[in-house]
């Protein structure tokens, strides 16, 4: 159960840096950074989606050291599946946790949610039913995967399509309870926020302003695509003006955390996407006035 | 409890992989609304499930792609995402079988072409495999010279990032093609052997003659003394001791700062 007071037991971010502003580190920029000097880069830190280096000894990996030699790096994950009945990936754990040996991430994330089912893997971000029983199932997960790897768990708030009926409670108390319960951190996606109260229609700042601000971590900004009916969480476009009012918002409950700008598909210029994180500081200094 | 949980997200993801609307009592545990209706909204988790799957097997399969068009890309795409669903935590593992899926279900009477796409998509996954694995250019020993080469006792093995392969086609003008972004030249049908290695951070393809190849394969990952796996090679390709010790001695400087050997 939730302590009585925890955010006297909790220190903001969980006593973790606010690392700045930071992009995604992927394939299309490698060359620019191996060819760029450091104090070029006009980025303060580099988040990685783990997968793509577990394993991998070509030349990712060597710019991938190259990188965490000289910015902070966090390693963003979407295979845990913290939510699935099957019994967590152990080799996984350990391939994840031999990687950050090397890596040395400021923190390790991944998503609330569950990827696959008796040895099948989706590789889809699939929705959790929000009910006490599942709260408490992922609790232990949480709590067993951070035993493991030794360091506090960050978990991302998904974009979802469907809700399961029989829901005991709203995505934004499931994951502040979840937060307080298992004593981990909070990855606030500010689009996924917008896509999946587009999608389900509740409020995106009732939602933000809900979850345990001492807990959050870190924020991602991302575009979706609108679809008509829904959004869908694309990573592939400029972040949308209502996502920069909710990421003003965040910033300003939060005092301030790190800020990653995701581009996933259709990825642009480097210097385009230094352009888009720009932004953030525009939106966020209102909140600091 | 996790019982429960267990049965839902069976019935959800047996729903997905089939990219078929679930049975009623599955839908029935979705929330629909007048906006997106529980079978909307499964088929938005039915497509991407799909979608993604076939996007990493074109990203994976370029040289496939650009041969037999995206058209019928696609076809051998989707016939093996709805075979063999994924059960690795990378989608980097997910085309693993594609050409062992592609020669299983090669029609009996297509002539000789139709064993080009797992031949193709086979050499594809060498070549990937061989950009992610643990390569010479973290080793800080200079290359063998041909000196070095003829030290009696001297063991070789194959690096991490080697693999070779017999083909059916001459498959190097169709990859050459692709990587310069042109279109898709017929590959000839004849035997190949080739060594698919990494050197500089660059995977390259490598035309061996069968001694080589033979000499290549008797060294092997686990290593082996050079005098003997040129005896093996000698066996296996029928040719004069004395000569293939003489070609693989001049061959050696080279190979070795190609990535293909290393002092084991």
């Amino acid at each position: 159960m939730a302590r009585e007071d925890p955010q006297a037991a909790c220190a903001p971010r969980l006593g973790l840096a606010d690392l700045g502003d930071g992009i995604g580190l992927r394939d299309p920029h490698f060359a620019h950074l191996m060819a760029t000097d450091p104090a070029d880069w006009g980025v303060d830190w580099f988040e990685i989606l783990s997968e793509n280096f577990l394993g991998h000894r070509g030349y990712a990996a060597l710019v991938l050291d190259h990188v965490a030699a000289h910015r902070p790096v966090v390693m963003h994950g979407v295979s845990l599946s913290i939510g699935s009945a099957s019994p967590l990936d152990l080799d996984y754990l350990d391939r994840l946790a031999a990687l950050a040996e090397r890596v040395k991430p400021a923190w390790i994330s991944d998503h609330l949610c569950w990827t696959g089912i008796a040895g099948v893997n989706s590789h889809d971000l699939l929705p959790m039913p929000l009910t006490e029983a599942s709260l408490a199932h992922v609790v232990a997960r949480v709590r067993e995967v951070q035993d493991r790897l030794g360091r506090p768990l960050i978990l991302e708030n998904p974009s979802t399509y469907l809700q399961f009926t029989g829901a005991q409670m709203p995505e934004w108390e499931y994951l502040s309870r979840l937060a307080e319960e298992a004593d981990c951190g909070l990855l606030l996606d500010v689009n996924n926020v917008h896509v999946s109260a587009f999608n389900h229609g509740f409020d995106a700042v009732h939602y933000i302003e809900a979850l345990p601000a001492e807990r959050i971590v870190q924020v991602h900004l991302a575009g979706p695509r609108d679809c008509g009916t829904h959004l869908l969480d694309t990573h592939d476009s400029p972040v949308l003006e209502p996502v920069w009012a909710l990421y003003a918002l965040a910033m300003r409950r939060t005092g301030g955390v790190s800020t990653l700008l995701e581009w996933d598909a259709e990825i642009p210029p480097y210097g385009e996407l230094l352009a888009e994180l720009a932004k953030a500081r525009v939106h966020r200094a209102p909140a600091y006035a | 409890m996790p019982e429960a949980l267990a049965a839902l997200q069976s019935w959800l993801l047996d729903g997905i992989l089939a990219g078929a609307a679930p049975r009623q009592a599955v839908l029935a545990r979705i929330a629909g609304d007048a906006k997106l209706g529980a079978e909307d909204r499964f088929a938005i988790y039915a497509g991407g499930y799909r979608t993604r799957l076939l996007e990493t097997l074109r990203e994976d399969y370029p040289a496939l792609r650009l041969l037999v068009g995206a058209t019928v890309f696609d076809l051998f795409a989707s016939s093996y995402i709805g075979a063999c669903p994924p059960h690795h935590f990378s989608l980097y593992d997910y085309g693993a079988g594609f050409a062992d899926h592609l020669e299983a279900t090669r029609p009996d009477d297509g002539g000789p072409l139709a064993a080009l796409p797992a031949a193709v998509a086979r050499l594809e996954r060498a070549r990937a495999e061989v950009s992610r694995a643990e390569g010479i250019e973290r080793d800080r020993r200079a290359p063998l010279t041909a000196d070095a080469a003829m030290t009696p006792g001297l063991r070789l093995k194959l690096p991490d990032s080697v693999r070779l392969l017999t083909l059916g086609f001459d498959l190097a003008p169709l990859i050459e093609a692709g990587e310069r972004g042109e279109k898709a030249v017929v590959p000839e049908a004849r035997e190949t052997r080739i060594a698919v290695a990494r050197s500089g951070w660059r995977v390259r393809l490598h035309a061996l003659e069968p001694w080589l190849h033979a000499w290549l394969e008797a060294i092997g990952p686990g290593g082996a003394d050079v005098q003997e796996a040129a005896a093996a090679a000698a066996r296996a390709s029928r040719r004069p001791g004395g000569a293939l010790i003489a070609d693989l001695f001049l061959w050696i400087p080279g190979g070795s700062a190609a990535g293909l050997v290393v002092a084991a």
